[in-house]
């Protein structure tokens, strides 16, 4: 074992905070034999891409949620989830296995809620391109009103003139933020679900 | 009713701050008034996406986690005329960028700091009579005259004050730059690097320079790789640039 390798806490904790190195050392170590393991199962290199992805953003999902409780060692756990993934891929395209019931209700969980997430993520990126169109102190108004700030707050710590003015202000940019939006080209999916 | 009034009783009403009564009223204003509904719902995606970014962003880090590793050992492969000719157009780069590179390698991080610092600077100017009583207002006085020692210490007092610790941390950390106390500097950056705030991408860069200014070389590139993987960083390009200088 290598003494340098970060631990298996240090694993979550760097999949928790997005650590560009832990990401690295998560591919380097654990990808080649997940991309053994779907080359041997019908499938190809860009599966076990796909495969290895959507294990690690579950994974991140349950760890910033507090989720997750592992009971073996960090790559047994992460190998066994890209495991059941590619088993629910497999039988979705109706591939029989044996031992394939035990995850079946599990699987199936999972793989709504990351739809749902995938549909989630789509409309933040569309918003927070939008918002990053903005001017800098545009920005931060709405990030701080969003984030509960109220006009006096956000007055003192942008260092603006008068609540008044960042009232003013702050609508002024919401309706920009409004404008930019509409041009965005993911705009029309958004409203359609709003109804 | 106009847009703004709509959006402020929306606002009042996601953060909880409508009376009862009032808000009785709103939700079935809101079920009664489509055009109201939707301004409603998109007002609360926004907020919804504000919240979690950090998802995207990690999903962003994933794709470069996964280019990354596949540049390595190497998915990806080029056709071998694309390999001459890029092997080529090395050959003549590398001669112009030998010239280029030492001419800038051979300037030292103080000098690098130099270039690349700018001071920061707060927004707006005019303040109320209230507000200047107030620590943070004052502070922030201080730092735009550029007395950073008055600064310093009118901030440092804010540390630790749940709604203000965070910019009066950032704000300490630039006035320590501004003196040139590099230590002192990095400590007050990292502080307000460690936390969600709206000076985290802000504070990520000064932390660089400040890294710099006390010869941590490495620590500053490692902070510049990251500031350079983020899409929507706001200094990205100026940490592509001095990465580039400092490696």
């Amino acid at each position: 074992m290598d003494p340098l390798a970060p631990t298996d806490h240090q694993i979550l904790e760097g999949i928790k905070s997005g650590n560009r190195k832990i990401l690295n050392y998560v591919y380097s170590s654990f990808f080649p034999q997940v991309d053994r393991f779907v080359n041997a199962n019908s499938g190809n290199t860009f599966e076990a891409k796909d495969v290895f992805q959507e294990a690690l953003y579950s994974l991140f999902l349950k760890t910033i949620d507090n989720r997750i409780r592992i009971n073996r060692s960090f790559g047994a756990y992460f190998f066994s989830s890209c495991v059941n993934i590619w088993y629910a891929a497999l039988n979705k395209r109706n591939y029989a296995f044996e031992d394939i019931d035990k995850f079946q209700e599990e699987i199936a969980a999972e793989k709504q809620d990351l739809k749902k997430e995938m549909n989630e993520i789509e409309k933040i990126e569309i918003y927070i391109s939008s918002l990053n169109k903005l001017d800098k102190v545009c920005r931060k108004i709405i990030e701080m009103s969003m984030s509960k700030f109220t006009n006096r707050e956000i007055m003192k710590m942008l260092n603006l003139s008068t609540e008044g003015f960042t009232r003013q202000k702050k609508l002024k940019c919401f309706r920009k933020l409004q404008r930019i939006f509409k041009q965005e080209p993911g705009f029309k999916k958004v409203i359609d679900e709003l109804g | 009713m106009n847009w703004d009034e709509y959006h402020e009783m929306m606002e009042r009403y996601l953060n909880m701050e409508m009376p009862e009564s009032e808000k009785a009223q709103f939700e079935k204003r809101l079920q009664e008034d489509s055009e109201l509904r939707r301004l409603f719902l998109h007002h609360k995606n926004l907020r919804h996406a504000i919240a979690n970014r950090h998802k995207l962003e990690f999903l962003r880090k994933l794709k470069k986690a996964e280019k990354t590793y596949f540049k390595k050992n190497g998915l990806i492969r080029f056709s071998l005329v694309f390999k001459y000719a890029a092997a080529a157009a090395f050959v003549v780069l590398i001669g112009l960028g030998i010239y280029l590179l030492q001419k800038d390698r051979s300037r030292t991080n103080q000098e690098l700091f130099n270039k690349y610092f700018s001071s920061y600077t707060s927004i707006i100017e005019n303040r109320d009579a209230e507000n200047r009583s107030l620590l943070l207002t004052k502070g922030m006085t201080a730092y735009s005259k550029g007395e950073f020692q008055e600064s310093i210490h009118l901030f440092e007092q804010l540390i630790g004050h749940p709604a203000y610790s965070t910019p009066a941390a950032f704000y300490t950390g630039l006035s320590y730059l501004e003196l040139r106390k590099a230590d002192q500097a990095v400590k007050y950056l990292k502080m307000t690097t460690s936390y969600d705030s709206i000076f985290k991408l802000e504070a990520q860069w000064y932390l660089s320079l400040a890294y710099l200014l006390a010869n941590k070389k490495e620590q500053a590139a490692e902070l510049l790789v990251s500031i350079e993987s983020d899409p929507d960083h706001y200094y990205r390009e100026k940490a592509q640039k001095l990465l580039r200088q400092i490696r």
